[in-house]
């Protein structure tokens, strides 16, 4: 294996990136956790709860069968033998312990599922909330009451009762208590990204008028809770048609086990029902049965730790089929500060009349990009030479593609995007400068987006915007490549930027110059060849491209929009974890394959332990190839460690197989190694160990 | 009067709780088996033999419903 | 022993030479690509179509199919039920035969119809020469032809394409595939001594003076069909072995060929269609080399012998003779057995009761997998079931819902692959155990102990398996065998064809994902070795107490001897 191979991509791994040292929040309490399963794996025991898991049902029924038998082991007529009261105790007692294992560790996964879910719903308390009546009036409601529509009031220091979109005021809001973030993040109406609000958070100062967009019960944070909790879990389609086959297989086994008494009664070789049950019970795949729905849970609940919210389990086990990401440039693949890096002067201008423009021209602009260009021009002297109370701002927007200043006296100062930029000198009847190109080029060469600055009809030069790469992004995209996922990046850049960005941040394809109606072109291109697509957005104009995505991940600095139309919510807006949500929906899936191939596996060595025994007139004792010490000792220990095993992969279960990104053919060469043969091999090892220790006991 | 009510009662019962009546059933098709069973096996007892004739009502029982489990297996 | 193994080697590389070629010319008929013989037949086909009132070009869905065939086959079934009732007033009866109990001629008719072959009788002291050209050797055609028709709109289905339409596949099956190639072999075995007459029984005065009665008949013809379209009846009783239908070593190797050569080469004609050749050969070395064990410890067994009879009556070294012709010896008769039942052709050339332990064995395990070729057409389907369960097993494993030939594998698919799995116990293990519980009413046994625990499952396997060849030595020409057999027959055929044909409309209709690095390649070395683990595991552990219980022990109960 190569040296990048072996980085695998962890789904435990804590999202980093730009928001360094977060708090993780909310704090999960996993006090009591294990006594808690306990009790409710004796609970889970109802036949009503049993009758949903069929392997299990049929090992519960031969409890009671067994049980019986240990009353009056001649219930079905005389068994020769000694002992038998024990020996069938003992079969009951194991076949009682394997449907508690598996109740245990289903019990166990809901466990921390709940307690991830408590976590949230301390967040959640019942708060009085300001409703705003029709007349203008207020209402003190309690917060469950708030229904989808009503505008309530909120002040400094209340909790936000319920999720909504700012529609009046400006005030800062904690989101600690679901993102993690300490820093509070500035609310107002209007805006894309700052005009949503999450239930449970608190205002912190001024005050804000919120309409309210979801019912009591629906918001994320009550979606999330009976997500991880399990209540509202329906299986998802790969684990429905793993249930059919599981059901099958346990069919067959109980036709022939229900058919072999028959036969053996012919051949002068008769077997008791205890060790008819036994052997069903060892030839049902009750490891995965026992499991199965263990894995689905951990699987939520890992989504969960990752601060990401998901609408559905479907949602997550679609993610490991994705097999096209379409991503944002900005915020994703760069950091999403693009910074001045330097002043291009054109035609006779000099460097110092770039930047003196250049500065004028972003004196009013708030964004990174606009303070980074009067930082650089600061630094290389220029100053301001008007009197900025008399100038008037003009802002950015997308149809204009340029932002500026206008002076006194009538003097306009633009920057913008350089075809904007001489659209807007031709206008002013100013000349295109010749040598403008070139600089243009130059920069888009270098992976930079550059800026055209313009004094009335002149063009002074091109302002070097750098973008930087996000550190380890390529390597990502490479395990992404080798999963079988394509990237394509989305940028509103010039084609030239756009392909140099693509190729230093090794991404398949790129869509320069892109609009949000070119996202769900892409997108629908995508799923026309019959690839499924995941993407990340957070503006409004992304919902309709989040809806048509196979699996749309929105920010939750995003709009409510945004949210709405995904099927996950990122509580820490970090797009790049759309890499780990893949991650762990293929897990999701590789564990449920590795213990189903490793329960059949097994099947061959509960064989070889328990026929050549128990037909002890039929003359195979040959086949006994794990010298097994007798009948009772070879049962005993096919059927503990048929138990012991379900208790052991707990653990695998909940955390899932590591997943490698490794190419399809070499993830299946590695688990069937692991997983196939060793589930061939361990059984074996395992039964005779366990046999030589009941033999050493006596119970044989 | 209360033994109407007790009737209505037992009857709503019925139907909301299924188990009840299939082993209600499951006994009554077993005064058929088990005779059968008695006649057919030699050496065995009565008792036995309608043990026997439930054992096998059950495993029919398993049968139908894994086969449930195959064909509508999002019940489950 | 050497030239034993040479006989075997020689007939598995003609086979292996053979395969690719058929194969193609399979792929072309079914592609309706232009081949060798359009000239000729073409006309024919557009007369009966024309005639039939089929729609060359309409596609069926699989309901359609579905039920094309099961209505084309009750109405051959019925016909040929009420042909064999009414023999006795029938012309072409030199021996003047009267019609069968109704029981022996529903169960042979329901046999025949199957594909089965499954007789409780003996052909030539009970069906006239009417009834076993113009019901059974009709059926020989067109049950085959119902079989390759299934396995060829199973291979469509699975490779995306529309499942084509019932009638049309029928008729290129028998125009293009069985009738020339039946017709120039019949020609070879006429040449090689096999009689086709219908002069009545010859009675020749024998060298003690004694008269003898020499059953003969219209056998050629019904013996090179018997053979391609793995019917298996025989059109005498002791079908294969007897030296009008199988005279000698050439018509033995014919034999031989004629029966491997269709389901082997379906597995190429799979190549053609999917356009991937080389997971076409990767799955016909999988099943190739189950094959050659099989053969293997067969032969190697009837080469050793009884050591028990070998030591006490011989004194030496002798291979087991007993139940064999002795013109084909252990080779050719072990070769045969484990084709015969690996083909679900079901005729025989020597007696199975009388194989070794290891022969009961590779038999039994042969029909009970019914994939090591298996039957005509449905053998290759249920290759693919296996891959498409192994692809969902394994699949998953990769991280991604689990697709065949870049479709997914889901809910629907996997219920009616599983369907096929459960086939097969409910069909053989629930009608043998009530068999073997009356072993004296019902079952009619003639070895008691673990052998006649074989005979019993044998018969039953045999009937679910659609394989018609029996253990024999078992009375089953009673109402229950007839009775019972015939549902084992009707369950193991029709509720498979219902299941694939389901299976492949649901696959024809799905998106096709495309292929990318996370895709798991079905055409590697890897998989296929997977594919042949899961087949063995699934299939033995269903078996495996059948086989310990029957040809195991008494395997070791000889060892201990």
């Amino acid at each position: 294996m190569d040296s990048t191979t072996s980085s695998p991509i962890s789904p435990r791994r804590r999202p980093t990136g730009p928001r360094e040292g977060r708090k993780h929040t909310p704090k999960v309490s996993r006090k009591g956790l294990y006594q808690r399963a306990i009790r409710d794996a004796f609970t889970k025991l109802n036949l009503r709860q049993m009758v949903k898991n069929p392997v299990m049902f049929l090992v519960w029924v031969g409890t009671i069968i067994t049980a019986l038998l240990t009353i009056d082991p001649a219930l079905f007529g005389t068994v020769p033998g000694e002992n038998l009261r024990v020996f069938n105790g003992l079969i009951t007692i194991i076949l009682f312990l394997t449907v508690l294992f598996a109740n245990f560790a289903e019990a166990v996964a809901e466990g921390r599922g709940k307690a991830q879910a408590d976590a949230l719903r301390s967040t959640k308390s019942d708060t009085l909330a300001r409703k705003l009546l029709n007349d203008g009036s207020i209402q003190e409601v309690s917060s469950t009451t708030l229904r989808r529509g009503d505008r309530v009031q909120v002040i400094a220091g209340d909790l936000i009762p319920a999720d909504g979109e700012v529609i009046a005021g400006v005030a800062s809001v904690d989101e600690s208590a679901i993102t993690g973030e300490s820093a509070p993040v500035l609310k107002e109406p209007g805006s894309d990204v700052a005009s949503s609000v999450t239930g449970g958070t608190r205002i912190i100062s001024d005050e804000l008028t919120i309409q309210i967009t979801a019912d009591p019960g629906k918001g994320f944070i009550d979606r999330m809770i009976s997500l991880v909790e399990g209540a509202e879990r329906s299986k998802t389609p790969n684990e429905i048609a793993l249930t059919v086959l599981l059901a099958v297989l346990t069919l067959v086994f109980l036709l022939v086990i229900a058919t072999l008494p028959f036969l053996a009664n012919y051949v002068q070789s008769p077997v008791s029902v205890a060790i008819l049950i036994a052997l069903l019970v060892a030839l049902i795949p009750t490891t995965i049965g026992g499991l199965l729905s263990a894995i689905g849970i951990a699987g939520m609940d890992r989504v969960a730790q990752f601060n990401v919210i998901a609408t559905s389990g479907r949602a997550v086990e679609a993610c490991g089929d994705v097999n096209t990401l379409v991503l944002d440039k900005t915020g994703t693949i760069t950091l999403g500060n693009r910074l001045a890096e330097e002043f291009i002067p054109v035609k006779e201008h000099s460097e110092d009349d770039v930047a003196k423009v250049a500065f004028a021209a972003s004196i009013f602009d708030q964004t990174p990009e606009g303070k980074s260009i009067v930082r650089l021009a600061n630094k290389l002297g220029s100053a301001l030479e008007f009197d900025w109370s008399k100038a008037e701002a003009v802002d950015f927007s997308a149809k204009t593609r340029m932002s500026g200043t206008n002076l006194p006296h009538g003097v306009e100062v633009r920057k913008g995007a350089v075809e904007a930029i001489k659209g807007f000198v031709r206008s002013r009847n100013g000349q295109i400068p010749t040598d403008l190109d070139a600089a243009y080029e130059r920069v888009s060469r270098l992976g930079g987006t550059p800026l055209a600055v313009a004094l009335n009809g002149d063009i002074y030069g091109v302002i070097y915007l750098k973008d930087i790469i996000k550190p380890g992004i390529k390597e990502r995209f490479d395990q992404l490549r080798r999963m079988g996922v394509r990237t394509i990046m989305l940028t509103g850049d010039n084609q030239i930027t756009a392909a140099v960005i693509a190729q230093e941040a090794g991404v398949d394809d790129f869509i320069a110059e892109a609009t949000p109606e070119d996202k769900i072109a892409v997108i629908q291109r995508e799923q026309a060849a019959g690839k499924l697509v995941a993407m990340t957005g957070d503006g409004t104009n992304d919902a309709p491209a989040l809806a048509q995505a196979n699996v749309g991940v929105a920010m939750n600095s995003g709009t409510q929009a945004a949210k709405e139309a995904a099927n996950m919510v990122d509580l820490d807006s970090d797009p790049t974890k759309l890499i780990d949500i893949v991650a762990i929906g293929k897990q999701l899936l590789i564990t449920r394959g590795a213990l189903t191939t490793f329960s059949i596996a097994n099947d061959i060595a509960k064989y070889f332990a328990i026929i050549p025994v128990i037909f002890t007139a039929a003359g195979i004792e040959r086949l006994n190839i794990m010298n097994l010490a007798s009948t009772q000792s070879a049962v005993l220990s096919a059927l503990i460690y048929n138990a012991l095993i379900i208790p052991a992969l707990i653990p695998l279960a909940l955390t899932g197989v590591k997943f490698r990104p490794l190419n399809a053919n070499q993830l299946l060469q590695r688990n069937i190694l692991l997983y196939g043969l060793g589930g061939v091999v361990a059984p074996f090892v395992a039964i005779k160990v366990i046999d030589v220790v009941i033999a050493a006991v006596g119970l044989g | 009067m209360d033994v109407l009510e007790g009737v209505s009662f037992i009857w709503v019962q019925w139907r909301r709780q299924k188990l009840p009546l299939q082993l209600l059933i499951a006994l009554c098709l077993n005064l058929a088996i088990a005779p059968a069973v008695y006649a057919a096996v030699d050496g065995v007892q009565r008792r036995q033999a309608w043990a026997i004739g439930l054992l096998g009502l059950v495993t029919l029982g398993l049968t139908i419903y894994l086969f449930d489990v195959v064909f509508r297996p999002e019940r489950y | 022993m050497l030239q034993g193994f040479f006989q075997i080697a020689l007939t598995l590389i003609i086979l292996a030479v053979i395969a690719p070629v058929f194969g193609k010319y399979m792929a072309r008929v079914f592609l309706k690509k232009s081949t060798l013989f359009n000239r000729a037949i073409n006309p024919i086909e557009r007369f009966i179509f024309a005639v039939a009132g089929v729609r060359y070009k309409d596609n069926m869905t699989g309901r359609q199919y579905i039920q094309a065939i099961l209505i084309s086959n009750l109405v051959m079934g019925v016909f040929v039920f009420s042909l064999l009732m009414l023999q006795g007033l029938l012309p072409l009866n030199p021996t003047i035969l009267n019609a069968p109990s109704w029981d022996l001629a529903l169960h042979t008719a329901i046999s025949f119809v199957t594909n089965t072959n499954q007789q409780h009788y003996s052909g030539e002291t009970t069906y006239s020469y009417a009834s076993q050209m113009l019901a059974l050797c009709f059926l020989m055609f067109t049950s085959a032809a119902t079989g390759l028709a299934v396995g060829i709109a199973f291979i469509r289905g699975l490779t995306g394409r529309l499942l084509g339409n019932f009638y049309v596949d029928l008729t290129l099956s028998i125009t293009r595939i069985l009738l020339p190639i039946s017709f120039c072999g019949a020609l070879l075995l006429l040449l090689a001594g096999v009689p086709e007459t219908l002069a009545s029984p010859a009675i020749v005065t024998t060298l003690e003076g004694t008269t003898q009665t020499i059953a003969r008949g219209p056998v050629a013809h019904f013996e090179i069909i018997k053979q391609l379209g793995e019917n298996g009846g025989g059109f005498f009783g002791i079908n294969s072995a007897h030296p009008f239908e199988n005279p000698n070593t050439f018509t033995n190797l014919l034999a031989t060929i004629t029966m491997l050569s269709i389901p082997m080469s379906l597995i190429f004609t799979y190549g053609i269609f999917a356009n991937n050749t080389k997971q076409a050969w990767l799955l016909f070395w999988m099943v190739f080399s189950i094959f050659i064990v099989l053969v293997g410890i067969t032969a190697v067994a009837e080469y050793q012998g009884n050591l028990f009879v070998n030591n006490t009556i011989f004194g030496g070294e002798q291979p087991n003779l007993e139940g064999k012709e002795v013109r084909f010896g252990w080779a050719q008769t072990a070769l045969w057995a484990v084709s015969t039942t690996a083909t679900m052709c079901g005729a025989v050339n020597g007696m199975h009761d009388s194989l070794m332990p290891t022969g009961g064995f590779s038999t039994l395990f042969n029909m009970f997998l019914q994939i090591i070729w298996g039957g005509q057409g449905t053998g290759t389907a249920y290759l693919f079931i296996y891959s498409i369960l192994t692809v969902f097993i394994t699949g998953l494993m990769v991280g991604r819902t689990p697709e065949f030939l870049g479709r997914k594998i889901e809910k629907k698919e996997i219920v009616l692959a599983s369907l096929v799995l459960l086939v097969h116990p409910i069909f053989v293990l629930i009608p043998s155990a009530i068999a073997l519980s009356f072993p004296d009413t019902l079952a009619g046994i003639s070895n008691p102990g673990f052998h006649g625990l074989s005979q019993v499952v044998y018969e039953y396997t045999s009937a679910s398996a659609n394989n018609g060849s029996g253990f024999e030595g078992l009375g089953d020409a009673t109402l229950w065998w007839n009775l019972s057999t015939s549902i084992s027959l009707l369950g193991g055929r029709y509720i498979p064809i219902i299941a694939l044909l389901l299976l492949a409309d649901s696959m024809a209709h799905k998106q096709p994902v495309p292929e990318t690095a996370g895709t798991l390649r079905t055409d590697t070395l890897l998989f296929t070795s997977v594919t042949a683990g899961v087949i063995l595991i699934l299939g033995v552990l269903t078996f495996f107490p059948v086989l310990a219980l029957g040809p195991i022990a008494e395997g070791f109960q000889l060892l201990r001897n």
